[in-house]
């Protein structure tokens, strides 16, 4: 019935399951640090309360799932749905049965988040002064191992013309002929907020018409930065190369004051020098990074993300630390 | 009932709403073991699992890969935890603010899902849980397709 590119058949169907799945599980796990995100952004009444019973929302959401699922736990924990026992109780027995509470990240790990602002703090103790090219490394491999991304200051051998930008926000752009901000829907932000831009985008239309527009655009727009790309070292040495090279490229973008992060891609150019600030992001990405409120402005740290299958998805990203769950003591 | 403001995750109750809303309904408390009890959402969420694995399945089919048993046990505890999370990011603004929060933190199980029912709508809830699913969705799909090999369409061969 379906016939299959002689690439796809040199691969065994295994194989592709594998890497399928592996796509599935990232997807999955995104979805969790989005959910984690929006938990730490707007229910911090409801963190209070799981840190005042001394459990992460990790180990709450392990006790949850039991709670609601059971499934393939159920047998192996002693809690039941509905029992007279607290979650930091429960955090004890989810301790002893994490293997299985948390397969879907690693047999015998869990992961734990990591205070990427507290991070950042020693690394750029001014969260405006510029890193030196050491200190641009030292966040970059920093970066990497928070967010399990290959977070680069420099790629293919191009640049922006600054690592620490002071970002501000921008509207949205205009995704095909007729688009208004009130289509600009599914956000996390109320549709239409931020407004949209009177012009196109320095890489004009994603698609002809509505009806054209791919999922894969409609992310784009959403987590969109303006970068200055005209800037950029070479610039105008090969302004078409770059100006392809630079059109959509993925970039990890992080509050450089609490580390909050998303994932974006360049899909602007701007804004001018005299602005005073050096980029530009989305409603939505500044929302992502707590930039949403008051002057809408703030230093955003930029870096590429070296991606080329083109795995890491746009969005929300939260910094994560694998750790080793042991059984908690005394436990059977 | 009809004078209930619709729910808006951006403005939960407040305080006194919340009080309204605990003396809204009269009756025997709760159970206190909640297995029992009809799992909230569940019919919602297992048609979205449903068609989002066949869509999943699809991909799969179109690409060539086969998925393991394995596979799909650890997809099928994916999909739970996924669920769990659509659920807790629909019902903690509606808990916000009140004492039933804490209720909800300590038995997720049970967050009086049928008085919520009667304030805000099975309706209401239901898309607001459905939305949280979706997104997910939306950002999912794309990354599959990316997957399928152009021409693997099932339409023509080489």
């Amino acid at each position: 019935m379906t016939a299959f590119l002689p690439s796809v058949k040199s691969a065994s169907s295994k194989e592709l399951a594998d890497r399928q799945f592996a796509v599935l599980q990232e997807a999955f796990g995104q979805a969790s640090r989005s959910f984690q995100t929006e938990m730490a952004d707007r229910h911090q009444d409801f963190l209070a309360l799981l840190k005042k019973r001394g459990v992460s929302l990790e180990q709450w959401t392990d006790y949850a799932t039991r709670a609601l699922i059971g499934g393939a736990l159920a047998g192996t924990l002693l809690m039941v749905p509905g029992a007279k026992q607290s979650p930091s109780d429960a955090a004890q027995t989810v301790q002893a049965a994490a293997p299985a509470a948390s397969a879907q990240l690693a047999p015998t790990e869990a992961l734990k988040p990591v205070d990427v602002g507290s991070e950042l703090k020693n690394l750029l103790p001014d969260a405006y002064q510029a890193p030196t090219s050491a200190g641009e490394q030292q966040i970059g491999q920093m970066l990497s191992s928070a967010f399990h991304v290959s977070a680069v200051p420099e790629l293919d051998g191009h640049r922006l013309n600054k690592v620490l930008t002071v970002m501000g926000g921008e509207q949205h752009l205009r995704r095909f002929p007729g688009d208004v901000a009130s289509e600009h829907t599914g956000l996390s932000i109320a549709p239409g907020a931020g407004g949209i831009a009177p012009g196109n985008g320095a890489y004009g239309l994603w698609a002809n018409s509505k009806a054209g527009l791919s999922d894969e655009a409609v992310n784009q727009e959403q987590y969109y930065i303006a970068a200055q790309t005209f800037l950029a070292p070479g610039f105008r040495d090969n302004p078409n190369t770059l100006y392809q090279w630079f059109k959509y490229r993925k970039m990890i973008a992080v509050n450089a004051k609490t580390g909050q992060a998303c994932v974006v891609d360049i899909g602007d150019a701007g804004p001018a020098s005299w602005t005073g600030k050096s980029s530009g992001g989305s409603p939505e990405v500044l929302d992502v990074l707590g930039l949403g409120e008051g002057s809408r402005k703030g230093p955003v740290l930029l870096y590429f993300i070296d991606d080329p299958n083109n795995t890491v998805p746009l969005g929300p990203i939260q910094a994560q630390a694998p750790v080793t769950v042991s059984p908690a003591r005394g436990g059977s | 009932m009809a004078e209930t403001p619709p729910y808006n995750p951006e403005n939960p109750p407040s305080v006194e709403q919340d009080a309204a809303l605990a003396s809204h309904v009269e009756g025997p408390a709760a159970p206190e073991v909640a297995v029992e009890t009809a799992r909230p959402f569940a019919a919602e969420f297992e048609q979205f699992k449903t068609e989002s694995t066949a869509e999943i399945m699809d991909i799969a089919r179109l690409s060539g890969a086969e998925y393991s048993p394995e596979q799909m046990d650890q997809l099928d505890e994916l999909f739970n935890r996924l669920y769990v999370e659509a659920y807790t990011l629909t019902l903690t603004p509606l808990l916000a603010g009140s004492n039933r929060l804490g209720d909800f933190v300590d038995n997720p199980a049970d967050p009086q899902f049928q008085r919520l029912i009667e304030v805000y709508g099975q309706a209401e809830l239901n898309a607001q849980f459905l939305a949280h699913c979706q997104r997910f969705l939306t950002r999912l799909r794309p990354q599959l397709h990316r997957l399928v090999p152009s021409g693997a369409d099932g339409q023509a061969g080489p």
